[in-house]
């Protein structure tokens, strides 16, 4: 009996121990996907960041984010995938998912290990072209599909600059 | 190495725990329930369904700033209110508070108020070990030398809000970020609403349709946060109802939707007092 709870007390310490490496290095490449965006950013302020974590299911699976943008008169939104894992589709919405009339802007097809690069302008600009004389955009939304895969975890970083 | 399927993982725990039942006198094992939080923390680096960027205090002020909000002595959080806040919801969100304040005092080239604020933001993030943020670096050095350098301290104090939201994440306590940026808003909305009167009904009921997205979105992050205590389920509840009086004030149910509502004086003045109600409820 004492060796079974030796074995399961060394699995429980070595899986934890995996995980805790893997966060770390999930962590150490977020970072460093930040500071490339943020030295990306030249001439241009930089005005926040938002890391989404995910983990790569059996299934396909989203995570959603609304950017505010009213607060600035052109944002830039900077996004890098080098700390993503497995497929991940980006897209921005000028509505919230739950919205079945919104229009989508901007796509990416799977941003992992790049970085793609859109303002705040460009997307009225898109959105003038869908629609005639509409409102500048208060707001919109980024949809992250994370496509099925092996089980593992991601992250994609936004960096925003005006 | 792979990582372990969290449910697997409870499933060894809990036959883990069967057989040290079944041996308890002869190996009783003490180890395991820490083990299972420490695989658990590792949960923080799971973003939730729908989030939204929280803005930081200075694209907020420099909101707020263009809707008119000017600057009086006074009308900001006293500093000696700060030893009053014992708990960690009333320190997280007057932390908010502060850091609005602390901003106002920087836009409006007040250096000795600034570093006033500064300070007492400092002792605020001690109270609930969040202290760290200041001296690495030595952040707070760098932010005394430039106290009268707008242009270094907004790039200072860019540092200072991302320290307090990587902490707030890698200490699993990512939900209290929103309670954080609700009191930032509240205080915000306040000093502005201080002008309202004096300004251009429409101009300013323009700005506050624009800030009415950030209380939808503050009142969705602070009813994700599960652990609310009394004090910010009551700031919730007030936050819901203003929201729910600005949606019909007959102006805004006019636009059914589109556009910018024109609002009239005696709505911008319920909105002035209902922040005032609210924001007073923050820093008691």
């Amino acid at each position: 009996m004492k060796s079974i709870l030796i074995i399961l007390s060394l699995a429980i310490t070595v899986a934890s121990f995996g995980q805790q490496d893997d966060v770390t290095l999930l962590k150490n490449e977020v970072k460093s996907a930040k500071d490339e965006l943020k030295s990306n950013l030249g001439s241009l302020k930089y005005d926040g960041s938002k890391t989404t974590y995910y983990e790569v299911r059996n299934t396909n699976s989203f995570k959603d984010l609304e950017i505010i943008l009213f607060l600035r008169d052109n944002y830039s939104l900077n996004f890098s995938g080098k700390a993503s894992r497995g497929k991940v589709k980006l897209r921005i919405y000028d509505k919230p998912s739950s919205n079945p009339d919104r229009i989508m802007l901007f796509e990416v097809k799977n941003i992992s290990g790049k970085t793609s690069t859109i303002t705040s302008n460009e997307l009225n600009q898109q959105l003038e072209f869908y629609k005639e004389n509409p409102q500048a955009l208060r707001s919109v939304y980024v949809e992250y599909e994370i496509l099925k895969g092996k089980t593992e975890r991601g992250a994609v970083v936004l960096v925003l600059g005006y | 190495m792979l990582p372990m399927n969290k449910f697997n993982f409870i499933i060894i725990l809990i036959t883990g725990f069967s057989l040290t039942n079944c041996a308890e006198e002869e190996a009783p094992v003490k180890e395991a329930p820490t083990a299972l939080i420490e695989v658990d923390t590792t949960d923080v680096f799971g973003s939730d369904r729908f989030e939204f960027v929280l803005p930081r205090p200075f694209a907020l002020a420099a909101s707020f700033q263009e809707a008119g909000m000017s600057y009086a002595p006074g009308r900001t959080n006293p500093v000696e209110n700060v030893s009053k806040y014992m708990t960690k919801g009333s320190q997280l969100i007057n932390f908010g508070v502060y850091s609005t304040d602390l901003v106002y005092n920087i836009i409006n080239d007040q250096p000795q108020q600034t570093m006033l604020y500064f300070n007492t933001l400092k002792e605020l993030a001690d109270k609930f070990g969040m202290g760290s943020i200041f001296t690495e670096d030595d952040l707070a050095l760098e932010i005394e030398k430039n106290i009268s350098d707008r242009d270094m301290l907004e790039s200072l104090l860019v540092d200072v809000h991302e320290r307090s939201q990587e902490f707030l994440e890698d200490n699993d306590m990512r939900f209290l970020s929103t309670i954080q940026f609700s009191g930032a808003w509240v205080e915000g909305m306040y000093l502005a609403s201080l002008d309202f009167s004096s300004k251009d009904p429409a101009e300013v009921g323009h700005k506050i349709a624009d800030q009415m997205t950030l209380v939808t979105n503050t009142i969705k992050g602070l009813e994700m946060y599960p652990n609310r205590d009394e004090s910010i389920n009551q700031i919730l509840e007030e936050l819901k109802a203003f929201e729910a009086m600005y949606a019909n004030f007959e102006s805004v149910l006019a636009t059914e939707g589109v556009g910018f509502p024109e609002l009239t004086k005696d709505e911008i003045n319920q909105i002035a007092t209902k922040i005032g109600v609210i924001r007073a409820l923050i820093i008691a």
